[in-house]
């Protein structure tokens, strides 16, 4: 009798306590502190490693600090617990599509509809829109930046009878697209950079630009480049005597040189131009012998020597995938892009859905001009004004003109 | 058999020597092992100097391997029968310095298990593609004629077409025609090899028509200087030869020598006179930066002067011991040129105010190499040494047509 007692109050007073973690775990995500709230989440879980719905909180708290493995971790524990839940279905498909696994979110969408028709309306479209995105924008050449034909459009269109080969095999071969996208259901504005006489380039007006660096923000958020690579900084030059001075300031992405000189000293072939104009780097070929830092007239590569912000390993943000290439690859274990030689691409995965470079839309001074410097009548994805009209009535100059590079980076002065 | 007079080198390593290089041995596998299994973020290389001090070595270590090579053609080829007792022993030391630049560049690659790239993904634009086959080529045709020189087993394995060179004179007529061949290849990697420099436009120091050449010369007086001090030790010869067969190449390599400095010279004063900045930078960090006693000190004091004073003073009392430590001397000073051709070049800003638009270090226009950089060159000393004993201890040093009565002499 008194054990039995003593064997309710013990298992009460378990209750209690996960009852009082998750209260200050759900505290915790409700003040954004997510950090804690996983740690509060844990410690309820330890107590009761079956509840559901622990797992699916902590899973949020991960997915907003952008540990998306660890999301679908939970999201996999939680339905292990209780299959019976779509919201839990539908949270994983989301992750997925993140992770780019798109016949399982297919499947976990669907999962989630059978189990509760009512949130049909609220799924549909994350499944509509992976079909919608793989349709258009991967199908640009990779290497060429050019679109199939439409013969072969028209054959990928047709790939496989089933929907879900057609995803399995777009998936294979990398076709995939930018996650943002997908999320947001963005559609690409202009798909022109997939044909040949597109020649990608950047106006920058000096003017406008008031050194508040947050390109070079945006540009680390939107790459996942790590501490000792940067894509596009802002060098400041002082001139003249106080009170007679001014600063200036000139932001400098990759110059995207009309004869780039990294691209002939490769030994191998992996850095190289596209016919779009933009340069980049196959990760997979470079053997990271630094040559093309050398003879990089703007100092606009960096060698990811394999730094990472967190003291201790990596923050669970870094070891998200980067966008970069469309190729959605995860910085871990020392493989590419660690290693490597890295450079700003003008945010290519971003351009051909249509967004425009990050450090374009998020300048607040509206100071850069991106868009087809190959078309006169081409106006800037970002701001809509025409480009060549801006170069035509403003004075302008390329850095190091004469290195004979010919960069595709106009500064406005 | 042709070799008649091979002989093998009984020289042993005191204790001491045998303990530093086991210890240099230890602490190069600890530097590999962490560079194979951390990467690059051992090393203290940066975005602006993103080649340290390995890539000197690399540089150092190529030059002196042709420029040992050119000295055994002054034999093979020019048939000069005073270079004929280091032919072999040129040979062995070109070969190990292809060895310990490969073991240098390798692991100077941030991917190093991707270097078959150069050959799988050419790209025939590149210097460096080209110097991935041409060291291949020179490694090659080296193990060949190190192979028929010292007429090595494995050639038999290769069926009747060598037989024809088992008679002296054939043989010495295909060495002749293998080392002209040689010469040929051997110009061109050093002549691509300074062109992986010369045409980096983005870095005045050393854009231009002047590397190649000055790895030419410099290659050809570090090689004789390193020749020099290791045939101190093994070759084997009567006193009086001996100090005449050092002598010998000590000379070559002091013009070579001088004349390298003369055509530095020639560059910093045009640079200086024209007075463009951004030229003058790496040629003002070698003489007056923060590492301005590699230049006077090790380059010009030990590396310059002193071998000149061994050349140009008549007697010594021990010579032989002058004139080993002088082509060391002349070996240590053009390490230092190496260090100094390719670091300053690069701590030149390729646009000014880049190094402070970025706060992390790597991107600071500041070098000093990190200790496991330091550990890996001993490490490749190391491996250079040990594969040089084994090497003398069983490929053949013929010592023919010099004072043949006296070879048993083994002198110190």
């Amino acid at each position: 009798m008194e054990e039995n007692l003593n064997a309710q109050n013990a298992e009460t007073y378990d209750q209690f306590e996960i009852k009082l973690l998750t209260e200050t775990a759900d505290q915790y995500q409700n003040t954004q502190d997510f950090y804690s709230a996983i740690e509060y989440y844990t410690a309820a879980i330890a107590l009761d490693s079956k509840n559901a719905e622990l797992y699916h909180k902590r899973g949020w708290s991960k997915a907003h600090i952008g540990d998306i493995k660890g999301e679908l971790e939970d999201w996999s524990l939680a339905i292990e617990c209780n299959p019976n839940i779509a919201q839990y279905y539908a949270d994983r498909a989301i992750a997925k599509v993140t992770l780019m696994d798109y016949t399982g979110a297919i499947e976990d969408a669907e999962q989630a509809i059978k189990l509760d028709p009512e949130q049909k309306e609220l799924i549909e479209p994350i499944i509509s829109n992976i079909y919608k995105k793989i349709e258009i924008p991967e199908m640009v050449d990779e290497k060429t930046g050019n679109m199939p034909d439409n013969e072969v459009q028209e054959e990928i269109k047709n790939w496989g009878s089933d929907r879900r080969d057609f995803l399995k095999q777009i998936t294979t071969v990398g076709m995939a697209t930018m996650t943002g996208a997908l999320l947001t259901g963005c559609t690409p504005k202009t798909l022109e950079g997939g044909k040949k006489n597109v020649k990608w380039g950047m106006i920058i007006d000096l003017k406008k630009c008031v050194g508040c660096k947050a390109c070079t923000v945006a540009c680390k958020v939107e790459n996942h480049t790590p501490p000792g690579v940067a894509y596009n900084v802002v060098i400041e030059e002082e001139t003249g005597v106080f009170p007679h001075n001014k600063k200036t300031f000139t932001p400098r992405p990759c110059m995207q040189c009309e004869f780039p000189s990294c691209t002939t000293v490769c030994p191998v072939s992996a850095t190289y131009q596209r016919e779009d104009g933009i340069t980049v780097v196959d990760y997979d070929v470079c053997i990271g012998c630094k040559y093309c830092i050398a003879a990089c007239p703007y100092g606009a590569r960096s060698f990811d020597f394999g730094h990472n912000y967190g003291e201790e390993g990596v923050y669970p943000w870094e070891g998200q995938p980067s966008p970069e290439y469309g190729q959605n690859r995860v910085r871990e274990n020392h493989a590419s892009p660690e290693g490597n030689v890295r450079k700003c691409t003008f945010c290519m995965h971003r351009i051909y859905n249509g967004t425009g470079p990050a450090c374009a839309t998020t300048c607040m001074g509206n100071a850069i001009y991106f868009g087809n410097l190959a078309d006169p009548d081409a106006e800037c994805m970002v701001h809509g004004v025409n480009l060549q009209n801006l170069l035509a009535t403003r004075s302008y100059m390329r850095l190091k003109e004469e290195t004979g590079n010919a960069p595709r980076v106009y500064y406005l002065t | 058999m042709y070799l008649e007079k091979a002989y093998y080198s009984s020289y042993k390593p005191s204790k001491i020597a045998l303990f530093l290089l086991i210890a240099m041995t230890i602490v190069g596998v600890i530097a590999t092992y962490q560079t194979l299994t951390k990467g690059h973020i051992i090393l203290n290389s940066t975005q602006h100097i993103p080649w340290g001090i390995w890539v000197a070595a690399y540089l150092f270590a190529i030059s002196f391997s042709i420029g040992a090579y050119l000295v055994s053609a002054l034999s093979y080829v020019f048939k000069i029968e005073a270079f004929k007792p280091i032919r072999h022993l040129s040979l062995i030391i070109s070969l190990l310095g292809v060895v310990l630049a490969g073991f240098f560049i390798i692991l100077d690659l941030g991917h190093p298990l991707r270097m078959m790239n150069i050959f799988l993904s050419f790209n025939p634009e590149s210097p460096m593609a080209w110097m991935g086959i041409l060291y291949g080529l020179f490694a090659l045709g080296l193990i060949l004629q190190m192979a028929v020189s010292m007429d090595l087993p494995f050639l038999k394995y290769f069926g009747k077409k060598f037989n024809h060179i088992d008679r002296k004179e054939n043989r010495e007529k295909f060495l002749k025609t293998l080392g002209v061949i040689g010469i040929i290849v051997t110009l061109l990697v050093l002549i691509g090899e300074g062109g992986i420099f010369a045409v980096a436009k983005a870095r005045p120091g050393w854009f231009g028509g002047l590397f190649p050449i000055l790895l030419i010369i410099s290659g050809v007086a570090s090689g004789g200087g390193i020749i020099t001090y290791f045939s101190g030790f093994i070759i084997k010869l009567n006193p009086e030869s001996k100090t005449k067969l050092l002598k010998n190449v000590l000379n070559v390599s002091v013009i070579a020598l001088v004349t390298t400095y003369v055509m530095l010279f020639v560059e910093m004063a045009t640079k200086f006179y024209s007075g463009v900045a951004e030229e003058i930078y790496p040629w003002s960090q070698m003489l007056f930066g923060d590492y301005w006693y590699t230049f006077w000190i090790l380059q010009i004091l030990v590396g310059l002067i002193f071998p000149l004073y061994a050349v140009l003073k008549p007697t010594f009392k021990n010579p032989i011991k002058v004139y080993k430590w002088a082509g060391f001397a002349i070996a240590l000073g053009l390490f230092c040129l190496r260090l100094n051709i390719v670091m300053p070049s690069q701590a030149n800003e390729t646009i000014v105010g880049l190094s402070e638009a970025n706060t992390h270090w790597r991107f600071s226009l500041g070098y000093a190499p990190s200790l496991m950089e330091y550990l890996l060159i001993l490490g490749g000393i190391a491996i250079f040494l040990w594969l040089l004993l084994l090497s003398v201890k069983f490929l053949p040093l013929n010592n023919v047509a010099v004072n043949s009565k006296n070879d048993s002499n083994d002198s110190k």
